[in-house]
């Protein structure tokens, strides 16, 4: 091969990674959807139950239908964020916090669940768990931080506290 | 043609068989250098250094602001490194062991399906380039061929 040649072969693989830079950066957005795939219809369909009664504050029945979502292969974040808070609202602190940590594992960077498990460990009076996840919440969701840092400030977990739940846009999808 | 001969066209040390193996390499290479220019960048330049620390902390690594910077930079300099072929060996090593990092560290909890599956496939190739190094279609063996003749001992 001639110098030109190589230099040729060189600059052509550069332009050619530039130009998938683009598709990469989409693709990487999509690593954050909240829509799972391979969750089957009967589990989405008890997390949408639970979620109603969620939004109703209703939540012990809450409870009982996003367990059963999870029992159905339902295993994806929002259910146990959800199911999380509902937990926390029942004053289940420990069990709520073991729920966080699976949604968290299952979503590393799923920022509901470190606001909520900041929340969570301020009311159990550890401040400075909650100040480790508003370290990562900052990162992730600057307004969602300000809200945190001040319910961490004023020492009250349900300052600013969003009840709604997550996971309203689920939908099932056909398992690959 | 000899058995010898064939042989080794066969295992790809001359000929035919020798580009075939150089052009497999280079596409060896290709793959995991498109994907760490691609998150190198990301992580340096397109706006998800935050992300990183945030993973890193969530995950528990230590340092994880300096760490966020060091990830990307390696992933950058290697994506470049592998796609170029120079200093592929030790690059590809480096970016083997960060997968194997972000398999354990990660990975695993979310299972393997969509997810440690496809740090593993990366995990495997740059193990591959680092043991058979980048091959005869790469910059540093380009510059080993168009340098001055080797100088005999005791010349």
């Amino acid at each position: 091969m001639t110098m030109r040649g190589f230099i040729l072969a060189v600059a052509t693989l550069l332009v050619a990674s530039a130009f998938l830079l683009g598709p990469a950066s989409a693709l990487r957005a999509a690593d954050v959807t909240d829509v799972p795939a391979g969750v089957s219809t009967a589990a989405v369909a008890a997390f949408k139950r639970g979620l109603e009664l969620h939004k109703a504050g209703q939540w012990t029945a809450a409870i009982q239908q996003y367990e059963r979502a999870i029992a159905l292969g339902g295993r994806f974040p929002e259910a146990f964020n959800n199911l999380a808070y509902c937990y926390r609202k029942v004053g289940q602190l420990e069990r709520a916090i073991d729920l966080y940590k699976t949604a968290i594992a299952l979503r590393p960077l799923f920022v509901q669940a470190h606001d909520y498990l900041a929340r969570t460990y301020l009311a159990r009076g550890d401040r400075a768990a909650a100040l480790r996840e508003y370290e990562i919440v900052k990162r992730l969701d600057a307004k969602l931080a300000v809200c945190l840092w001040a319910a961490i400030q004023r020492n009250d977990p349900d300052y600013h506290d969003m009840p709604w739940g997550s996971g309203a846009r689920l939908r099932s999808l056909p398992v690959s | 043609m000899g058995q010898r001969r064939a042989a080794q066209i066969a295992t790809g040390l001359v000929g035919a068989g020798r580009t075939l193996a150089g052009v497999g390499l280079l596409l060896a290479r290709l793959g995991p250098a498109l994907v760490f220019l691609a998150h190198g960048y990301l992580k340096i330049l397109g706006g998800h250094h935050d992300r990183t620390v945030a993973l890193f902390l969530t995950v528990n690594i230590p340092f994880a602001e300096p760490a966020a910077w060091f990830i990307g930079g390696l992933e950058l300099a290697g994506g470049l490194a592998l796609l170029l072929g120079v200093a592929a060996r030790p690059f590809a090593l480096l970016l083997a062991a960060e997968m194997a990092v972000a398999i354990l560290a990660v990975r695993l909890r979310q299972g393997w399906v969509g997810a440690a599956e496809y740090e593993a496939v990366l995990l495997l190739t740059c193990l591959a380039v680092a043991l058979l190094g980048a091959g005869p279609l790469s910059l540093a063996a380009f510059l080993r061929r168009s340098g001055p003749p080797p100088v005999p001992p005791g010349v």
